[in-house]
This record gives structure tokens, sequence and C-alpha cells, in this order.
């Protein structure tokens, strides 16, 4: 018998959903391009915000089935990392897309490596600890705003389209537990899922963050006709 | 490389061509080579438990049933998913499945049956009678059912109480199959781990932030434990 259950391919139960195949490789390719160059302003900001030096990874695209997401996208499923990556203590800084393209914007840090990228921030301008922990929440949530409007700036000037993000929530807790929340939102309409996401490298502490772009299937249509049609122009 | 069917000497259970093949699909192992054992990065992470082997990683929707004694099986980071691991003490074959939501809408199909906590319960039971557990034997185990993402979670959004309304379809399936949850630890903002050890039946559940990880052998009865109220974890 052949391998069948990481990841059930179809489901009659969702309602129908633009299906992701083979005819849309170059329209994803296209996507693909606009955000990687996207990301890259959102780094360049992110870098200038933090006062520090970034590097920043080819960001990769993944199409895999929704369940399969959490391992897809914290790279157990390639073995870029361990099984138990999903268990990993994690800052998730959130944002939810909505406008002409809905979906989901994740940016992941360890929680040292989180404390350390606003450290330098909120240490001139915290006396106490009480202070300093309200403070590093905001200035994460700052973090948050100025990478996901960044990006998504760059997509809606590439694409012609409207997209506003939501204020960012702050989570600490499993990597897993983080990313179960855009597969709770993706299977209700969708079987496949699609990202891309970079890793980021930042400053002399080598924090390490992920960031991953993770659109709803509408919100992907809407991406590849607005880029394609200004291809077209 | 993963791969459904059992080779030789891994211990999972072995099906027959009788077998009913829609259950097969919801096996399956992964070559031993693939699993990193424990202490290797894990540990920064959580105690790791004390014997070394190899684990079986049960992502979301996916079912594991095993009776290879070498074996633990772990879901990492539930969150408002719900893991339930079960044991037969005598023939120490364990199973475990990851559930993702408490049923499906409306009239839709519940495919895969492992995704939902409705279907997956039976579905867990079958698996194990099929290895050749008996389900009056099973020591079960639940944990996940945390609500996630605080603020955007709100109790009135559908899917803000899904972690509740997982917790709370797993105990109705577990006790209309007459059974018991000898441990459940649901509810709380915290992901959390679940593992099962095959060959002793000793399971953890690791809550994301605390250092301890509470362990037990699942052979130790049928106590119905409380949910577990956490706070959310500082930064």
């Amino acid at each position: 018998m052949t391998s069948v259950d990481r990841g059930y391919q179809g489901d009659g139960s969702a309602p129908p959903a633009p299906a992701l195949t083979m005819r849309k490789a170059h329209q994803l390719e296209l996507v693909h391009q606009v955000v990687a160059a996207g990301m890259t302003v959102a780094a360049a900001q992110l870098s200038r915000f933090v006062g520090q030096p970034l590097q920043i990874e080819a960001p990769r695209l993944g199409l895999c089935p929704v369940e399969q997401l959490v391992e897809t996208a914290l790279g157990s499923a390639f073995d870029l990392a361990d099984w138990s990556a999903a268990e990993a203590l994690t800052t998730g800084i959130y944002l939810s897309m909505s406008g002409d393209v809905t979906g989901h914007f994740l940016l992941l840090l360890a929680p040292a490596d989180a404390r350390a990228l606003v450290a330098p921030l909120v240490s001139e301008l915290a006396p106490d600890d009480a202070q300093r922990e309200s403070l590093m929440l905001s200035a994460l949530s700052e973090v948050g705003n100025i990478t996901a409007s960044s990006l998504l700036n760059a997509l809606a000037d590439a694409a012609h389209l409207r997209i506003t993000a939501s204020c960012p929530a702050i989570v600490t807790d499993m990597a897993g537990a983080i990313l179960e929340w855009p597969v709770l939102d993706l299977i209700q309409s969708v079987d496949q899922a699609i990202f891309i996401e970079t890793r980021i490298r930042i400053g002399a502490y080598a924090t390490v963050g992920s960031l991953a772009l993770i659109p709803r299937p509408d919100g992907l249509e809407a991406l590849i006709t607005g880029l394609s049609q200004r291809r077209a122009r | 490389m993963m791969s459904t069917i059992p080779s030789p000497g891994s211990g999972l259970a072995a099906f027959g061509p009788e077998d009913d093949l829609s259950l097969q699909r919801s096996f399956e192992m992964l070559p031993d080579s693939s699993i990193g054992p424990w202490g290797g990065a894990v540990s920064s992470v959580s105690p790791s438990p004390s014997a070394a082997g190899a684990v079986i990683s049960v992502g979301i929707g996916q079912c594991a049933v095993s009776a290879d004694p070498a074996i633990a099986l772990v879901s990492y980071g539930l969150g408002s998913c719900v893991g339930i691991a079960a044991w037969d003490p005598l023939r120490r074959i364990a199973g475990l499945v990851h559930i993702l939501l408490p049923e499906p809408v409306s009239s839709a199909p519940a495919i895969p049956p492992e995704r939902f906590a409705s279907t997956a319960v039976p579905s867990l039971l079958h698996a194990m009678e099929v290895a050749g557990a008996r389900i009056s034997r099973l020591r079960l185990v639940a944990a996940g059912g945390a609500r996630m993402l605080g603020a955007l979670s709100a109790s009135n959004s559908p899917v803000g109480n899904i972690g509740e309304r997982n917790a709370a379809m797993v105990c109705a399936q577990v006790s209309a199959h007459g059974l018991c949850l000898a441990i459940q630890d649901f509810g709380g903002t915290r992901g959390r781990t679940l593992g099962l050890r095959v060959g002793s039946g000793e399971w953890w559940i690791h809550v994301a932030g605390s250092a301890a990880t509470t362990k037990r052998q699942a052979s130790e009865g049928h106590v119905c434990g409380t949910p577990r109220r956490d706070g959310g974890l500082k930064l």
C-alpha cells in the first residue's frame, strides 16, 4: 500500500475552493516573487526600527495539505527541524489580513530572541521591571505593525489591491499551538495551504526569526488576479 | 519518506489484506532514522523522558497505533487540538490520535475521521481493537483543548471556544463507549505535548512554559482529573 496519511487531499465536505493546480505554477511564482520583494522591504524596515543589521534568507514558497501546515512551516516535514519543533516555546506576533487579500501574517521568534530584539529600545525608556514588561509587548506589537505593513503595502502596491492588517496579537506558546490558528481557519474552507516563509537573522544576537504569510484561498486568487492584470498592462 | 507499511520488526500493528483499507489509511509510521531520539534538541525545551527510544510524531488529523515497546507516540504542541492516548496494559499496545475539530459542519462527511473528535475516538478504539487490544481494558489519557491566541479567540467567535468544544466532544465520545478518561488535562491558555510510551504505558503531559512535566503510568487507574486552570504565559 502506498503512503497516504500525512495529509488528506480531497474533502467532499469543503465548500468549493480554487484548486491549486500545476496550471497555476507560474502564477504562484509571480506571487512568490512579489512577496519575497515585500519581505525584503519589511526586513529593511524592521532593521531600521530595532537599529540592528539584519540578514534575510530567500523566502521559500510552501504548498501542503492544511493539516501538515505545522510540520511543513516549521521544517520538520523536510528534516530541517526535529519533529519536536512544534513543542518549542515560541513568541508569535500575529496579524490577520483583511481587505482584498485575507489571511494570516506571523512572525515567530524564540522568546529570548524576542526580548533581545526589542531590549535596546525598551531599556532606554523603562526604569522598572513592570514597565519594561509592558513596553516590551508594545515594542513587539510595533515590530509586527512595521513588518506587516511594509510587506502588505508592497503587495498592495504591486497588485493594486487594498490590504489591511489587524492589530498585532502577541502570544508566547508552543510553536505548534500558535500555528494551529491558521490551520483552524483554513481547514474550514480548503484542503491545501500555501505559505511563504523566510528566516531572518538580526544583529549581533544572531536572533533567528521566521516570517510567514499564509493567504486564504480567496486572498491568493485576488493576489494572482491583481498581479497578472498588472503584468498584462 | 513516510510509509504506512509496517516494516519487518517495526512492531507496528500489522494488517492483513482482509482489514478495512480505510482504517489502514490512518496508520502510519516513520522510518526510525527520521526520528530523533529524546535528549537531542528537545531536552532544552522539555525534560526528556528517561528511556531512550524512537518517537512517532502524531500530527493534526493523524492516528498511530503501535505495539513496539521501544516507541513513544507523541503529539507536540497541542493548542485547541486534543490528543487522546489509549493503552492496553495486557497486550501493551498503544494508540494516539490528534484531533482538530469537535465534529464536521452540518451534514458533511467526517473525512478523514481522525480530524474530528466525534469520529476520531471511535476510529482510535477500532484501530486499537484491530491491533489486538481490548477496548474494555484501555486506559485513556487526553490533553489539549486550550483557548488559544487570547484576544483573538473571543468566546462568541465560532472558533474561539473550539478547545472547549473539542474537550467536551472527546469526553462525550469516551463516555458513550463506556470508558473513562484516566487523566484529562483540558482548558487553560497554554499549549501542551502529550506522549505515551508503548512498552511501559508511561505517559507525559508537558505544558508550555512550565518546567515540570506530568508523568505517570497509564496503569495507575481511572481517576478522572479536573480541568487545569492556568493563566497566560509571560513573554
